[in-house]
């Protein structure tokens, strides 16, 4: 029994140590809402010695014209129905290539993974005049209509892999009781899925939250900037910058996506009940 | 008859009402970068220029440094440039030189240009003799020193700085303290010291327009041999260390914290250097006795320009004149980018308290010293990609003076003639 | 039943399969046309063949030095990355009091991201009097210039993402979630140690999550571009001067667009052989629920 405990303290120790190599950036970020331009750059430390305390108001006012409120409402808006959307057709995909066989299946997912493969740099042209001809421009559109047409081969791949995962018998089993392939997918697969789909979901919220390039290319109003442009609106390498402010709104911008992430756990917890298959 | 003839009259007033009435309403892009500080002043512009203007609404498209360059040539490739954009001035030749994209501002576009230095746009502002753009402001640049470890190591703050003086004063502060340095510099500022070098040995401005080296390798080697100097007598941080600073040297702790005495800015810098360092005095750069191009660069703090495919240049370029000529433009902008280009503006300025003493104190020390402008394959980014690499290398005591100078003139040579 | 599902699974990728046609085939069938041009952002295009891919492997030391560099990265960031995420999951995928915490925790790394006080805080750790040499100080280590010797600048680089290994982990999680607990009871009641079950249940049953990290980790480490690009911009000496910088300087720095793309094309192929080979190894060690 004493060995056990000592092993258990141990192992929290252990993880709490990491944790905190983890976790002393952001302690760090935080720290430095409340520090001097000067203490930004010469105090590694957490703690200010001389702390300011402007760094939240005053960054969230902005420079003017609009505040951090327009663009966080801005992020969900863009946010929201890409994760939906990308959720939704991944799902879709991902389920037409682990469980069916159709002519050019080989191909077609080849094609798929090898999108993944080229680097961005060079169709970020084309990509613009895409979307320009397409009217897109200064619209949440480039990153909306991906998401709906399940563009994005790294969450079909992943699903892929998690379907595959399960056991045909499961299909099979509900086929014989009478289900259709939607059915097949929706009462009996998805529900095993779970921890999946949360993947997805956070991963694609954070990528989309976190947005600078992409955000920056095709959003030209500033009154439709999401928060990854916004943070850096001020950021200007021969000017003054408020690094207080600057860093008090990335602490800020960090928090919806670890209460997403803290909050949707539950699904991860939640394991797949014994589903009677073997055993 | 009666009757045609009221029914005349009321067309005629409808037609003429019709003529009286608005014309549409005109939008013009306008997209800049900057800090809190510049986009509320240029956002306070805009606006006295719109309630003067009732027609012309203008949508700003600013934000910050990151990317904006990327975007810009992006959106170049695409036909999608804003109607007014704030460029670098480098830029200007750059982009011009691969096709034609900037509006050419011609006498009698609208714009009073007589408050300009003449000269000043010719040289920064133009290309192939065309006027493509509109200096936002003066910048130049200038020596920062720290006053208190000056005084630590025996240093005359008033010093004038030679060459020379740099060996012989500036070991001071490492030969009385190995853990401090004088020169507070990275390599990619060495780089720009090593062709102003040469360029006061030689007298030219490193390439000429006609993709000639304007230097020799003999002259070349002179400068890595002083600057290897600077080296071993301990005067400048060594490279492993300013990299990590390299091209921002006022976040260098460093710097903030005393271990250094000197480093290089732009008067448009000088904000942020001394956000972080209020005790510093300002001083030229070094420039050799009977030099024909000193190579200190004055430049525009950036350039104001129309783009070619712009459907009503004409808004535009009034929009610039109003910034740069009616007073209210010129208060609302202040010194947001640095010491306004033309004479009237600095004066309404100064009247109304609004221009910070040490940008317009380095800005006339770079003017009174000022070198031949560059051309516009000195400032190639290619060509600068060459020259940092080979100072980085020799730096870091990959290269031998002999050998730097000789890569230099190598690489230079067969990067010129592929162009 | 079965013959009818013939078409039925084109009807579900079909989302993909449009989106692919119309969005991005056009940007990669010109980025594929770019590289046979030089094409340079303005002016007028010529055609040049494979003019480009000729100079990328003999006249350009600059290509490989900068593949070569990123091959190192990708050797060493991926296995470290993956092994501690697979080690930290299988930790906390036990029963541990506050499991969510934690594991919210090892995440918020991968959600700091590119943030902007990276670069600072990196610096802060690894200058030569940093942070991470104070530590070492204090157990008698004089540490090494971690960020300013081109030596050692790529490892300090490769640590930003074997930082942020939360992603791989929340996946490994996943997988490890969806395991039947039954596998184990009988594996137990056989009287298997926990080696036993580790190596012949948790890993197979887990390879296909494993094989996912495996690809896309390494797919992702060939192009990175942000760590690179803010803390050290390519040096010192180019030592970090990773693909993506490359890419960036000729394509909008230098506006060799068709060079660009003709390197992204290379770097493509590159990654494909490799993908290729992942994927012919996966039949003899990734185990799917389906192989039945």
């Amino acid at each position: 029994m004493k060995r056990r405990t000592a092993s258990l303290a141990v192992k929290y120790l252990g993880l709490s140590l990491l944790a905190l190599f983890m976790l002393y950036p952001l302690f760090w970020m935080v720290g430095a809402s409340f520090k001097t331009n000067e203490e930004f750059f010469t105090n590694p430390g957490v703690f200010p010695l001389r702390p300011v305390f402007d760094g939240f108001a005053d960054g969230w006012r902005g420079s003017g014209q609009f505040t951090f409120t327009r663009f966080f409402a801005n992020t969900v808006a863009l946010v929201i129905p890409t994760v939906f959307f990308t959720l939704a057709s991944s799902v879709l995909v991902g389920y037409g290539f682990a469980r069916f066989d159709f002519p050019l299946k080989k191909p077609l997912f080849s094609m798929m993974i090898a999108t993944l493969m080229l680097p961005g740099t060079v169709v970020v042209i084309p990509r613009y005049i895409l979307f320009k001809n397409l009217g897109w421009l200064d619209t949440y559109w480039p990153f909306i209509a991906p998401s709906i047409l399940g563009v994005n081969a790294f969450f079909n791949f992943m699903m892929v892999q998690f379907f595959r995962g399960l056991p045909r018998e499961l299909d099979e089993s509900a086929i014989l009781d009478g289900c259709g392939s939607f059915t097949t997918l929706t009462r009996i697969l998805l529900p095993l899925c779970k921890p999946a789909i949360f993947s997805v979901v956070i991963f694609q919220f954070l990528w989309t939250w976190n947005d600078f390039f992409n955000s920056l290319l095709f959003i030209n109003s500033v009154k439709k900037y999401t928060l990854a442009l916004g943070l850096r609106m001020a950021i200007d390498i021969s000017a003054q910058v408020n690094w207080n402010q600057v860093m008090a709104m990335s602490v800020v911008t960090l928090i919806p996506p670890v209460i997403l992430f803290f909050a949707a756990q539950k699904y991860f917890v939640e394991g797949i009940a014994t589903t009677g298959l073997k055993g | 008859m009666k009757r045609l003839v009221s029914c005349a009259l009321i067309l005629a007033v409808a037609a003429a009402s019709l003529a009286a009435a608005p014309a549409k309403q005109i939008t013009l892009r306008f997209s800049w970068w900057g800090s809190d500080g510049r986009h509320q002043a240029t956002l306070s512009a805009i606006k006295a220029f719109e309630a003067k203007n009732p027609g012309v609404k203008i949508e700003a498209e600013y934000g910050g440094w990151d990317g904006y360059y990327q975007k810009l040539v992006t959106q170049l490739a695409g036909a999608t440039m804003p109607d007014i954009m704030q460029i670098d001035q480098p830029w200007v030749a750059e982009l011009s030189n691969k096709g034609d994209v900037f509006l050419t501002i011609g006498a009698g576009a609208g714009i009073d240009l007589s408050g300009f230095d003449a000269s000043f746009l010719k040289d920064f502002c133009s290309y192939k003799g065309q006027l493509k753009g509109l200096p936002t402001g003066l910048n130049g640049t200038s020596f920062l020193l720290d006053k208190d470890v000056l005084a630590a190591a025996g240093i005359n703050s008033n010093t004038e700085w030679t060459w020379d003086s740099m060996l012989s004063e500036g070991s001071k502060v490492h030969k009385k303290d190995s853990k401090k340095y004088f020169l507070n510099m990275g390599p990619a500022i060495m780089s720009m010291f090593v062709t102003r070098y040469i360029n006061q040995l030689s007298g030219g401005v490193f390439i000429g327009e006609d993709k000639k080296l304007q230097f020799t390798k003999a002259q070349a080697e002179a400068a890595f041999a002083y600057f290897k100097k600077w080296q071993d007598q301990g005067v400048i941080v060594p490279a492993s260390s300013s990299i990590l600073y390299n091209n921002k040297e006022e976040e260098n702790p460093a710097w903030i914290n005393g271990q250094t005495a000197c480093m290089f800015t732009w008067a448009s810098a000088v904000d942020k250097v001394r956000a972080s360092k209020p005790n510093v005095v300002i001083k030229a750069e070094p420039v050799m006795p009977k030099a024909a191009n000193s190579g200190i660069l004055v430049r525009p703090s950036q350039v104001f320009a129309v783009s070619k495919d712009s459907e009503h240049p004409k808004e535009a370029l009034a929009f610039l004149n109003f910034m740069f000529n009616d007073p209210e433009g010129i208060v609302a902008l202040g010194s947001s980018r640095g010491v306004p280009p033309t004479a009237k503006a600095r004066a309404l300025l100064k009247e109304k308290k609004l221009m910070p003493a040490e940008v317009e104190q380095i800005t006339n020390i770079a003017l009174a010293n000022r070198g031949k402008p560059q051309t516009t394959w000195a400032m190639n980014s290619e060509i600068g990609e060459i020259i940092a690499d080979v100072v980085e290398q020799f730096a870091f005591d990959k290269l031998s003076p002999e050998k730097a100078a000789s890569d230099l003139v190598t690489r230079l040579e067969q990067k010129l003639a592929s162009f | 039943m079965r013959s009818r599902s013939r078409y039925v699974g084109l009807v579900y990728i079909l989302p993909w399969l449009v989106g692919f046609l119309v969005l991005q085939l056009y940007p990669l069938v010109c980025s594929l046309a770019y590289s046979f041009t030089d094409f340079k952002l303005l002016g007028t295009t010529r055609w040049v063949g494979l003019k480009n891919y000729a100079d990328i492997f003999t006249r350009d030391p600059l290509f490989w030095k900068s593949l070569g560099r990123t091959t190192v990265y990708v050797v060493i960031a991926v296995p470290l990355k993956l092994a501690f995420a697979l080690f930290i999951s299988v930790v906390l995928s036990g029963n541990i009091k506050g499991i969510n915490a934690f594991r919210t925790m090892y995440y918020v790394p991968s959600i700091m991201g590119g943030s902007i006080a990276i670069a600072v805080l990196w610096r802060f750790l690894f200058m030569k009097e940093g942070v991470v040499n104070q530590i070492l100080s204090l157990v008698g280590i004089s540490g090494p210039n971690w960020l300013g010797d081109p030596s050692l600048a790529l490892f300090t680089i490769s640590l930003v993402t074997v930082w942020q290994f939360g992603s791989s982990m929340v996946l490994f999680l996943a997988g490890l979630k969806q395991i039947p607990p039954s596998l184990y009871e009988a594996a137990r009641i056989d009287g298997a140690g926990r080696a036993r079950i580790f190596l012949r249940i948790t890993m197979p049953m887990l390879s296909p999550i494993v094989f996912f990290n495996l690809i896309m980790q390494t797919i992702n480490a060939f192009q990175e571009f942000t760590a690179a690009f803010v803390i050290t911009q390519g040096g010192p000496l180019k030592s970090t001067y990773l693909y993506g910088l490359m890419l960036y300087d000729k394509g909008f720095r230098f506006f060799q667009m068709g060079y660009a793309s003709a390197l992204s094309w290379a770097l493509f192929a590159i990654i494909l052989v490799l993908t290729l080979l992942s994927f012919k190894s996966s039949e003899s060690w990734v185990h799917y629920g389906d192989a039945q």
